[in-house]
């Protein structure tokens, strides 16, 4: 038993009608948003130092941390603020909806101001990306091989794997407990945050019994703790039960909500099992894998799940099951439609250069458009390879879309992220221009910037019917 | 620049010069060489030139001395004369043992084992002084210098010359093991602090005990005394182990004894585990403080270098340990803006994944880092190709100054001898090598080596 | 009933007629490509289907729509002809991959191997796929001859299109490790010292049959003895069939075209070649050669550290018969689109990308009379897809194979 997709509007036109698509919340929520900025004419170059505020949808403040206080200025020498801008001819916030012609601000690799007719700051440096769409940088929510086993002490920083990872247009991956920028070349802002998320093995029945315990254990020094303080509060004597430390810490952490929990599971039965742990503890949980997720949406749902999870990652239905089994590519669209949050990744998470294409890290963002195949709504598609996996990370405050206040990760494509010959053109990193299709080696060869797109000099084959217009670039208007 | 149309006819006239003036009454003391060019390296190139050598040192040196009557005198006009070039270095006759973790306090010196057949080699390449150093990971101790001039190993070794290996390529451990040393070294200062002020306080207070009672409470301020260093530094045996704490008494034991009665009061520094006394040094920036070599194979072991340890202000020696693929090219720009100094093997080295071909010396030196070479090949065989290897890269653009200083003074000043190799003039060690033609020219043949002044290869027959 | 087929041995065509033949289907969508000579797409397009066969194609208004026809109206929809996989090996088991009995083995059959209930064989029809050549796998040096499945057979006789399909032969990598390894020499020499043998049959009867043909039976002597083993090459031998190689890199795609195209002088078809053969790409053009790309897409080019297309290279290098292939199960069949997004996302374009998976193959292993395009009188392997079938995001809606539907993914959605 399959189910039936939800209907999802199909263009009759190729590219052009895809653009449309990408574009069309333009005409909603962005639309208001280009009426106050009053599609100003871009005056860029013109500057008044200091001054980043002009139509940014939220004040430009400076950056908690980043920013040299006053106090820093009267002890020492004060860093001159490090400004970058990008033109954007379509910004898609992720949170926002799509901007039209919009510059991006970032002082000391922070979104300082987002607006239409930005003062830029002297020296300055300008991306201009007009004829582009910009996207906040992708974030894979687990990696392997981009950057080292212990980041902050090993990630080579002039590594392949990632300039590939660059190339693909992620800027952040998790890797083991830790989240990682691709800061090309530094190590400045390179070690993102540490995954909160405790790991739950529910691989066998000898581990699933030692997490019911362990829960149970913390569920017990909660219910004795309360007594006490009851008791306390009746002004009776009691004793304060001793706190759990080290694992025992972690699991009482995950009941109280301080902390998420991190497992694997994959089949109906597992997700069944974890779900209604989950219910029966009152924890939540980031559940990687979840290829039956979609025969039980509704109840991971419930229970609060995340979930981690490759659109095209296969299992056979059981054929001996009268319940739906099996892979569904609609998979990522039924959670979505439970409630359940995602991250997309693709069946191996690691990034290579033996020629298999489509099934790493190098094509991420065509793994979110095997998602919206299934019915996932694009926007959604978009969340779940930016927003969605950085709020797993425990790192939404930071980065995954672009709001003033959050650090400058950026991807410049030529049109929509999804389409499949989208190839980022530019990824940005902390404000910092870490890959440029021109300039790296890597990729330049395809649809070269310089030959204004051109495809290896490729006489077009496309046949054009008298009439239709097909074939218009993707930043014609 | 060449020896001439026969190489032999020049030597043969070099050596019956040599057994001319042997014939004669000669000053012991005192060589005159005379050849077509002489490359000083420090200074002008001289051609012709002189150098006058006396009891091993370099006296005078110019295109034109009055040479003394009775000396020694070596003639070589189409020679070309230049100081014996050094190895910054290498792993010759060591033997195969590796060490991880931080071992500052050991030395390659403890393990070498020079055979006489390589030291012969070594001359004949023209070497005039090799930096041993010791295997591993992590910092595993310090480079030995050794001249090869035969005899005995203690006579061949330089004590006080030398650097500090670091090995920052195998991460993340190197780094952690860096840290961690920089880290406990800083804790023994804050301990040696917090104990001398301790001991200051009490000193003080004892003072104006004294001040009231006399001497009646010398006893009491013994006792005291012996708590003191161990409470504050809750370790093993103070006894022995701090040289430092050694070095310290010793200096204030003369204003100790003319107090008299008051010598005990000195203050006994908790003592610092020996691998890390180096570390507190550099931490003090004291003169004692060891001379540094950084060895990278990656572009990001810099990066990941200077992230922990740029704030230090350590202005270490790095040395270049990349293979034919090499994306060092990217840490160029660094090490030359903060002229850095920068050993490495003369090699032609490759962009990773492409054909690219990377001088990287040249482009070090372009951005302003000095460059000094170390063989490519760490055998006495392979010595003998290191100015040929070199040269290919001068015929590859690098400045043929560069070059030479290269070979000679860039490694003589990271190994601390720039006093005292590495350039002709006066008061430097006489370890010359003469060519007949230049060094770096295909088909450029050693002619003779000297080692302070006595000439080590061809070995002469003198009776 | 397969080891009739089996040992039949001639070249069988299967043409049992559809289960409803009987019914017209008529097609309403927003877009044909026909994937015809002329290159025609033809928006607001209706495609009628008479007897499993396309009865007339053009736009709307301009066709005749039959009366009581079973009508399809999908007017966003783009409809295209079904995709041909050339080399793929999930239409057997996949234990039968490789028999590696000796070095090369000619007279085995994927015929024998076929499984047409397989879920696999669904999968492809998802994908839009309709026709694969299920060759054995690259083990060894000559692997056997493949067959020419239609995916939408439900019986061995159903699925069969051409059998023997082609020869599989493998110059080199994987047969390398056969037993202690033999090296690309000795590969060589074995694999033209069978074709010769298999060479010297073909002509023994050649001539039998000339002198049947010119002096009579009687006077023609007895006929050569029938031997399995070289059976099927006749054949190939006779440019009915090709010869599908296996061809990874630069050195043996050359030694391919050297010795199959111009020595023996068979219908090369240039399966993979992948890593840097795309620098023998002139040579390709000027034999007129079929190479089908993939499941490597890209090659990484480790003297400039760069990604090549490989696709896009073939292209640029004026390679015209172009395919893609899925090696399913390397990469699933139903995921033949995929491949050419990659091919496209490096630098083809799409146009030729579609080609790739439709006529090009079909051309290839000499079914393009009955399939790989939108044409009146070809078989209706026709698949409807929501938009654009390289884009990921859209997927295939309808799969018709010789007009019958045998895909819809309102009814049981799997990719």
């Amino acid at each position: 038993m399959r189910p039936t997709p939800p209907r999802r509007r199909v263009g009759a036109a190729l590219g052009a009608a895809r653009l449309l698509e990408a574009a069309g919340p333009l005409h909603a929520p962005s639309g208001a948003h280009a009426r106050a900025a009053g599609l100003c004419v871009l005056a860029l170059g013109v500057f008044v130092a200091g001054a980043a505020s002009a139509q940014s949808s939220r004040p430009a403040g400076p950056r908690p941390s980043g920013a040299p206080s006053e106090k820093a200025a009267k002890g020492e020498e004060e860093k001159a603020p490090r400004w970058f801008a990008v033109h954007a001819g379509w910004a898609h916030t992720v949170t926002q909806g799509v901007l039209r012609e919009v510059t991006i601000l970032a002082r000391d690799g922070a979104i300082a101001a987002i607006g239409s007719d930005l003062d830029l700051p002297e020296g300055t440096e300008v991306l201009d990306a007009r004829r582009y769409h910009v996207y906040p940088g992708l974030v894979a929510f687990d990696s392997a091989g981009i950057v080292g086993t212990s980041p902050e002490d090993s990630t080579d920083v002039y590594g392949l794997n990632l300039s590939l990872a660059l190339s693909a247009g992620i800027t952040t991956v998790g890797a083991g407990g830790t989240v990682c920028k691709l800061t090309y070349g530094t190590l400045e802002g390179h070690v993102l945050g540490r995954s909160n998320l405790v790991r739950l093995d529910l691989s066998s029945s000898a581990s699933r019994k030692r997490v019911r315990e362990a829960l149970e254990g913390a569920r017990a020094y909660l219910r004795r703790l309360r007594a006490a303080e009851r008791a306390k509060a009746r002004g009776e004597k009691a004793q304060a039960p001793k706190a759990p430390r080290g694992k025992g810490a972690s699991y009482l952490a995950l009941l109280r909500g301080e902390r998420r929990a991190f497992l694997r599971a994959s089949t109906q039965r597992e997700l069944r099992f974890a779900a209604e742990l989950a219910l029966r503890y009152g924890f939540s949980a980031v559940v990687d894998g979840a290829v039956e997720g979609w025969t039980v949406a509704p109840l991971l749902g419930r229970a609060g799940f995340a979930a981690v999870l490759s659109p095209r990652a296969r299992r056979r239905p059981d054929e001996r099951s009268n319940r739906p089994s099996g892979w569904s590519i609609e998979n990522a669209a039924r959670l979505h439609a439970a409630g359940v949050p995602l991250a997309l990744l693709p069946r191996s998470r690691g990034i290579g250069t033996g020629g298999l294409a489509g099934r790493d890290l190098f094509t991420l963002a065509l793994e979110a458009a095997f998602a919206v195949r299934g019915g996932l709504p694009e926007e959604a598609a978009l969340e779940a390879i930016t927003l969605g996996p950085a709020r797993m990370l425990g790192v939404a405050d930071q980065i995954g879309s672009l709001e003033v206040g959050k650090d400058c990760d950026l991807v410049v494509v030529p049109r929509d992220l999804l389409h499949y010959e989208s190839l980022p053109e530019w990824t940005v990193v902390n404000g910092r221009v870490a890959y440029d299709k021109e300039r790296d080696t890597l990729l330049r060869a395809v649809r070269s910037r310089a030959l204004n797109g051109e495809n290896l000099d490729l006489p077009p084959l496309w046949p054009r019917p008298p009439g239709s217009s097909t074939q218009e670039g993707p930043a014609g208007e | 620049m060449g020896w001439g149309t026969d190489p032999r006819v020049a030597l043969v006239a070099f050596a019956v010069c040599a057994a001319a003036g042997a014939r004669a009454q000669e000053d012991d003391g005192l060589l005159v060489i005379k050849a077509g060019t002489v490359i000083t390296v420090s200074g002008e190139e001289l051609r012709p030139g002189v150098v006058v050598v006396r009891d091993g040192r370099i006296e005078a040196v110019g295109a034109k001395i009055e040479v003394p009557p009775r000396a020694r005198r070596v003639e070589a006009p189409r020679g070309v004369l230049m100081p014996a070039w050094i190895v910054p270095r290498s792993r010759l006759g060591l033997a195969p043992y590796t060490r991880t973790g931080n071992a500052a306090h050991r030395s390659a010196a403890d393990e070498w084992f020079p055979r006489p057949d390589a030291l012969r080699r070594l001359r004949a390449a023209g070497v005039g002084a090799v930096a041993l150093v010791p295997a591993g990971s992590g910092v595993p101790g310090s480079a030995a210098v050794f001249r090869p001039r035969g005899g005995a190993r203690e006579d061949m070794l330089l004590p006080g010359a030398g650097y500090l290996r670091i090995s920052f390529a195998a991460l993340p451990g190197d780094k952690r093991t860096l840290r961690a040393a920089f880290r406990a070294a800083e804790q023994a200062i804050e301990r040696e602090e917090k104990a001398r002020k301790a001991f200051e306080a009490k000193r003080a207070k004892e003072k104006d005990k004294t001040g009231d009672k006399g001497k009646g409470d010398a006893k009491g301020r013994k006792g005291s005394e012996k708590k003191e260093p161990g409470g504050a530094k809750g370790k093993k045996d103070p006894a022995g182990k701090g040289t430092k704490g050694s070095e310290g008494k010793k200096g204030s034991e003369g204003k100790a004894a003319a107090k008299g009665k008051k010598a005990e009061a000195r203050f006994v520094p908790p003592p610092i585990p020996p691998n890390l006394r180096p570390f507190v040094e550099l931490l003090r920036s004291s003169k004692h403080a060891p001379r540094l070599v950084v060895e990278i194979a990656r572009a990001r072991d810099l990066v990941h270098f200077d992230d922990g340890f740029a704030s230090r202000k350590l202005r270490p020696c790095f040395f270049f340990r990349g293979g034919e693929e090499s994306d060092l090219f990217h840490a160029v720009p660094a090490l030359g803006a903060r002229g850095a100094t920068v050993l490495l093997a003369p090699r032609i080295s490759y962009e990773p994944y492409t054909r690219t071909r990377r001088n990287l010396a040249a482009e070090l030196d372009r951005a302003g880092a000095r460059v000094g070479f170390v063989p490519l090949d760490d055998t006495a065989e392979g010595f003998a190709k290191h100015l040929f290897a070199v040269g290919q890269l001068v015929r590859e653009g690098l400045p043929r100054e560069v070059a030479l200083r290269g070979v000679t003074l860039v490694p003589a000043r990271v190994l601390g001898l720039d006093e005292e190799l590495g350039s002709l003039a006066k008061g430097r060690r006489a370890d010359l090598l003469l060519l007949d033609g230049d060094p770096f020219a295909p088909g450029a043949h050693v002619r003779a080596v000297f080692c302070d002044g006595e000439q080590v290869w061809p070995e002469e027959k003198r009776q | 009933m397969r080891t009739r087929i089996a040992c039949s041995g001639a070249l069988l065509t299967v043409l049992a007629a559809p289960a409803v033949a009987g019914e017209a289907v008529v097609l309403r969508v927003g877009k044909v490509l026909t994937m015809n000579p002329r290159d025609e797409v033809i928006d607001d397009a209706v495609v009628v289907v008479r007897k499993g066969r396309i009865a007339a194609v053009g736009r709307r208004g301009e066709v005749r729509e039959p009366e009581g026809a079973r009508v399809h109206e999908r007017p966003d929809a783009w409809l295209l002809p079904g995709f041909v996989d050339c080399h793929n090996h999930t239409a057997g088991s996949l234990r039968n991959l490789n028999d590696g009995v000796w070095l090369t083995n000619p007279g085995l059959r994927t015929v024998d191997t076929l499984v047409p209930e397989s879920e696999d064989l669904r999968d492809a029809l998802a994908g839009g796929v309709t026709s694969v050549l299920l060759i054995p796998g690259s083990g060894n040096n000559m692997s056997g001859f493949g067959t020419v499945v239609r995916t939408a057979g439900r019986t061995a006789a159903a699925m069969v299109r051409r059998a023997p399909g082609s020869l599989k032969v493998a110059q080199a990598g994987n047969p390398e490790r056969y037993w202690f390894g033999v090296g690309r020499r000795y590969m060589n020499w074995n694999l033209e010292q069978t074709l010769r043998k298999a060479r010297a049959y073909h002509e023994r009867w050649c001539r039998w049959e000339e002198a049947v043909a010119v002096q009579g039976r009687d006077a023609a002597g007895p006929p050569p003895e029938k031997d399995l083993l070289w059976e099927d090459f006749r054949p190939l031998f006779r440019r009915e069939i090709p010869v599908s190689v296996h061809t990874q890199i630069y050195q043996v795609v050359l030694e391919t075209l050297r010795m199959l195209h111009d020595r023996f002088r068979l219908r090369v078809v240039l399966d993979h070649s992948t890593f840097d053969a795309y620098k023998l790409a002139p040579l390709v053009v000027e034999r007129g050669v079929a190479t089908i790309v993939g499941p490597r897409q890209y090659y990484f080019d480790r003297s400039e550290r760069r990604i090549v297309g490989i696709a896009a290279r073939y292209r640029a290098a004026g390679v015209r018969e172009l395919g893609l292939n899925t090696d399913a199960p390397v990469v699933p069949q139903e995921e033949l689109t995929l491949q050419a997004a990659i091919g496209c996302r490096l630098g083809l374009d799409g146009y030729t990308a579609l080609r790739a998976l439709t006529i090009v193959p079909a051309r290839a292993l000499g079914i393009d009379g009955q399939v790989g395009s939108v044409e009146v009188g070809k078989e209706a392997d026709l698949a409807v897809w929501t938009g654009d079938p390289i884009d990921p995001r859209e997927h295939c809606l309808l799969t018709f194979s010789r007009g019958e539907l045998v895909y819809d993914a309102a009814h049981g959605r799997r990719f």
